[in-house]
């Protein structure tokens, strides 16, 4: 099997997400991890792009982020006619700690 | 000039001088012309606005409020050049912005209990490259493995690991640099900080090389003076002539060479 459909199939396989957070990262295959890699440190990549870095032709490329886009791990937008996809990272969540340890900090932390 | 990367330095533990050395060495690229931005996204625990002499009632707007969607990020940013260059001889010809983190406790538990968008902190970064029109952002990150120091390796061109001579240190060390290799940082240093005199620093360089198959910008030594002026300063520039700032400016020199 080719890494075109390697990749596709692990994000076929994989969950619809609100995002991804950086730690998701590391969990991804070399391949997949390798084009997430590359969008997330360059900012935002066209599928011309991210196609020259993986070496795979550009159509077959831009089915892969539109995948990743539609499973939540990209987000893309048109610029000048071309669409560009960057990282969709998802929200920090707060701690889930007891109400006695935000008091504890004192008015400050109700007042905000 | 004007490259606009992004330098992170980051430590699996804490104590081991990242906050210090970050404003060291950021302090030198301002001294050699560069537009420099050195951003604290230990949002827990920030500190390195007392390198750049700065204090919680001088600080008005900060990380956080950006966050919160309560300012753009370029006003979070303090222009240092005054403060930096005021304790020594050298003139700073470039430029060096300083974007604090809260030190409200309430912004601090605010962070913690609702969490915020990585996204925003993303395009923040990549904001004030290009607002600021900055040659080089540097990151002081929170020590350990978390979610803006994942971030910040993420989208990081260089990455500096700062360990201490310490079993722990070279434990926590083994598994950054298993993560900035995963995440792909093009460049990676490390600085070993705080040696004993009684090391071979030449010996304890090449071992670290060895062990974690990376390049050791410098070895500075474990130093009374540094520890004397308590964070008050930019050491390296305050003294020059010190065995330790001559280290600095090593760090500098690769890290110039190299990103």
């Amino acid at each position: 099997m080719g890494i075109f459909n390697r990749i596709q199939n692990e994000i076929d396989d994989r969950e619809n997400r609100e995002g991804i957070t950086p730690a998701d990262l590391l969990e991804l295959s070399m391949g997949l991890r390798r084009l997430m890699n590359r969008i997330t440190r360059e900012g935002d990549q066209t599928a011309e792009q991210a196609a020259a870095y993986m070496g795979l032709p550009a159509d077959e490329v831009e089915d892969m982020l539109n995948n990743l886009v539609a499973k939540g791990y990209l987000e893309r937008e048109l610029e000048q006619d071309v669409w560009v996809y960057r990282t969709r990272f998802a929200r920090k969540r707060g701690r889930d700690v007891p109400v006695g340890i935000w008091s504890a900090l004192g008015k400050q932390v109700k007042d905000k | 000039m004007g490259k606009g990367k992004i330098i992170s330095i980051h430590s699996f533990r804490g104590g081991t001088g990242k906050s210090n050395i970050t404003a060291n060495v950021s302090a030198q690229f301002a001294a050699k012309g560069y537009r420099v931005g050195v951003i604290d996204t230990d949002i827990q625990s920030p500190g390195i606005h007392v390198l750049f002499g700065m204090n919680e009632e001088q600080i008005d707007k900060s990380l956080n409020d950006y966050l919160y969607g309560r300012c753009k990020i370029q006003e979070t940013a303090y222009d240092m050049g005054a403060r930096v260059g005021a304790s020594g001889d050298i003139e700073i010809s470039g430029k060096i912005y300083l974007i604090p983190s809260s030190l409200r406790a309430g912004e601090i538990a605010k962070v913690l209990r609702e969490g915020y968008e990585v996204g925003l902190l993303n395009d923040g970064f990549r904001s004030l490259i290009k607002e600021l029109k900055l040659d080089y952002l540097f990151i002081d990150t929170h020590p350990g493995l978390n979610e803006e120091t994942l971030l910040s390796i993420a989208i990081s061109d260089l990455l500096i690991i700062i360990l201490r001579p310490d079993q722990q240190d070279f434990q926590g060390t083994a598994v950054t640099v298993d993560v900035s290799r995963k995440l792909e940082v093009p460049q990676l240093f490390l600085v070993i900080n705080k040696a004993i005199s009684s090391l071979d620093f030449a010996d304890l360089k090449k071992t670290v090389e060895s062990t974690f198959e990376a390049p050791v910008a410098a070895v500075l030594p474990l130093s009374e003076d540094m520890a004397r002026l308590a964070s008050s300063d930019i050491f390296s520039l305050r003294f020059p002539d010190h065995v330790v700032s001559q280290a600095i400016r090593d760090i500098a020199a690769i890290v110039e060479a190299a990103a």
